[in-house]
């Protein structure tokens, strides 16, 4: 399943109730809170959405990956002109 | 876009408070808000005078619309004409106008097969140092055709030998690249005949090298960056005894907050050494900022392939909490999400971005964000072993200001482009010695010394309230600093800081 994003863009600190709110959503998991405005959280995104949009200040989004930047060339053909499978 | 018939070419873009749609306290400075005030009454009177002591650039900006008198503007200005104003209003985000088209479903193509045609036949070359002795793990990268990226490669063995898949016994090579883990400069070898067992010497890293940084940046007290603290997002920094840290967080979800040490990458250790390396050569290397208080916030796990967006914006978050006064990030890639978005703009801190290493490709985000200096990689030949990779990565054009000065081949370009540093054949710390590296994060990591050395002169910015008016002043005494090389805008953005 993906895992969303939600952060407080309101003033102070995230609301208790609103984490709270999240936290007791069926079939979801908050995995991480401890920054004080933002939360990972592991759930349907249709529901996450629609408990959003009585939560103002929140925004909510995909988690994703970057990888680790590198700048060495890589072969990405074999001499032949086939598809090397492990650039 | 459209053109003067003398003047340069003229691009639309939108002009928007820090945050938001209109420019309020806390979220953006009174300058900016002063700004699209006066561009409101722009709009309506293209005369209109400018107030005393008002920064503007003077020519090439039309105001087409307004939302709000201190909301967003549309204006027609050159790049150049955006370069001014991102330097003399930071916290004005510029963004390009973009135009949204059906996504038509790509053509079938035909593309090389896949069936394996796996050749039998394979060539051993061996890797040794000067002193004879074998490189083992250094990677080895034989194209046949570099323009297509078709070739063959492998890893050296403990003999320092690797069996190249090549279909021949000799082959003719465009380019072979050999990649060592540390210790010597990585090797490029261009058109000849590779036959098998062909032997290959790495050169050793010679820390009195005067390498691109030195070269650009010499004689640099241990002194300078006191009482600056810088934030490395990143893989995390390895104990090394040229390096000094303050703190730090890991910020990957499951892992050990405490162990924002180097997760087996070495990237983020390599750039801590560029700016706060502390050794003297030719027993260490010196960083652009010796004295900073360092911070490593680590977003890159053990054993995974990347780092997530929310182990970013939570790092800048606890960069924000440590009060760093400079968020170095030498990462990107992904699509520009709410969640990276939203953790720089409530920063208040200034946030310098590494372009990407896509080769001339658009600015990756969060570089592209119009919170960050995005910074592209300067080149400069001689600064580098004349067998070593970095002589590839020459691309024109040349600056015409010095014609051994480019933007290497790797780096992203485009009108982001805030700064340009140098990054082409950087020695720096690596977990359990010194390493070559090449990259946009490395010249990002230079241009965020530059940022601490120039913010240590100036105890009335440091003294400032950290809100969006400090992050501005900070970011436009980084900007103004800048010189131009002569290699455009799109290249190097207002130029190299000094």
């Amino acid at each position: 399943m993906p895992r969303f994003i939600l952060r407080y863009r309101g003033s102070g600190s995230a609301q208790t109730e609103d984490v709270g709110k999240i936290r007791s959503l069926p079939n979801t998991a908050v995995l991480d809170s401890s920054s004080g405005r933002m939360m990972l959280v592991d759930g349907p995104e249709e529901q996450l959405r629609t408990a959003l949009r009585n939560m103002p200040g929140w925004v909510m989004t995909p988690e994703q990956a970057i990888p680790v930047p590198d700048t060495r060339k890589k072969i990405l053909r074999r001499p032949d002109g086939t598809d090397n499978e492990h650039p | 876009m459209s053109k003067n018939k003398k003047g340069p070419a003229l691009q639309r873009f939108i002009l928007l408070p820090t945050r938001g749609l209109k420019a309020r306290q806390p979220t953006s400075s009174p300058a900016v808000r002063s700004t699209l005030m006066f561009l409101n009454e722009r709009l309506a009177n293209p005369t209109a005078p400018e107030p005393s002591g008002f920064e503007l650039p003077k020519q090439n900006l039309r105001v087409i619309d307004s939302i709000h008198e201190d909301g967003a503007k549309l204006v027609e200005m050159s790049a150049e004409t955006a370069s001014e104003l991102r330097a003399s209003q930071p916290g004005l985000r510029i963004v390009p106008i973009v135009y949204y088209y059906p996504a038509v479903a790509p053509r079938h193509t035909i593309r090389a097969t896949t069936q394996s045609t796996k050749a039998s036949t394979s060539l051993a070359v061996q890797v040794f140092d000067a002193n004879g002795t074998a490189v083992s793990g250094a990677t080895v990268v034989a194209f046949t055709d570099f323009v297509n990226k078709a070739g063959a490669q492998g890893t050296t063995s403990a003999r320092g030998q690797v069996n190249l898949d090549l279909g021949a016994k000799s082959k003719k090579i465009d380019r072979l690249y050999i990649y060592a883990k540390d210790g010597y400069w990585n090797l490029l070898r261009q058109s000849f005949t590779l036959t098998d067992g062909m032997k290959f010497t790495l050169r050793t890293i010679d820390l009195a090298y005067v390498d691109e940084q030195r070269y650009l940046y010499p004689d640099i007290p241990l002194i300078a960056g006191t009482d600056v603290s810088v934030a490395v997002v990143d893989t995390g920094i390895a104990q090394h005894p040229d390096l000094v840290f303050a703190g730090g967080q890991n910020t990957v979800v499951g892992e050990n907050a405490a162990d924002y040490g180097d997760n087996g990458e070495a990237h983020g250790t390599h750039v801590a050494g560029i700016i706060a390396g502390r050794g003297t050569a030719p027993n260490g290397v010196r960083g652009m900022a010796p004295a900073v208080r360092l911070f490593s916030f680590r977003v890159f796990g053990k054993g995974q392939p990347g780092a997530s967006n929310y182990a970013i914006a939570k790092g800048i978050d606890a960069a924000v909490q440590n009060q760093c006064d400079l968020i170095n990030m030498s990462l990107g890639g992904g699509d520009a999400d709410e969640a990276t978005k939203a953790a720089i703009a409530d920063a208040g801190s200034v946030v310098i971005v590494a372009a990407g290493n896509d080769g001339r490709q658009p600015v990756n985000f969060p570089a592209s964000d119009p919170l960050s200096i995005a910074v592209s990689a300067l080149g400069r030949k001689g600064t580098y072993p004349s067998d070593a990779v970095e002589v590839g990565d020459v691309m024109a054009p040349l600056a015409t200001s010095d014609g051994n000065y480019y933007v290497a081949s790797f780096s992203n370009v485009g009108p982001e482009i805030a700064l340009t540093g140098p990054g082409d054949g950087i020695i720096s710390t690596f977990p359990g010695g010194y390493a070559v590296m090449d990259g946009t994060s490395m010249a990002t990591l230079a241009v965020t010394g530059v940022a601490a050395r120039l913010l240590a002169t100036r105890n009335d910015l440091l003294q400032m309230p950290r809100d969006a008016s400090r992050s501005d002043a900070i970011a436009q005494f980084l900007l103004r600093s800048a010189k131009t090389l002569g290699l455009g805008v799109t290249l190097e953005g207002r130029g190299l800081p000094s």
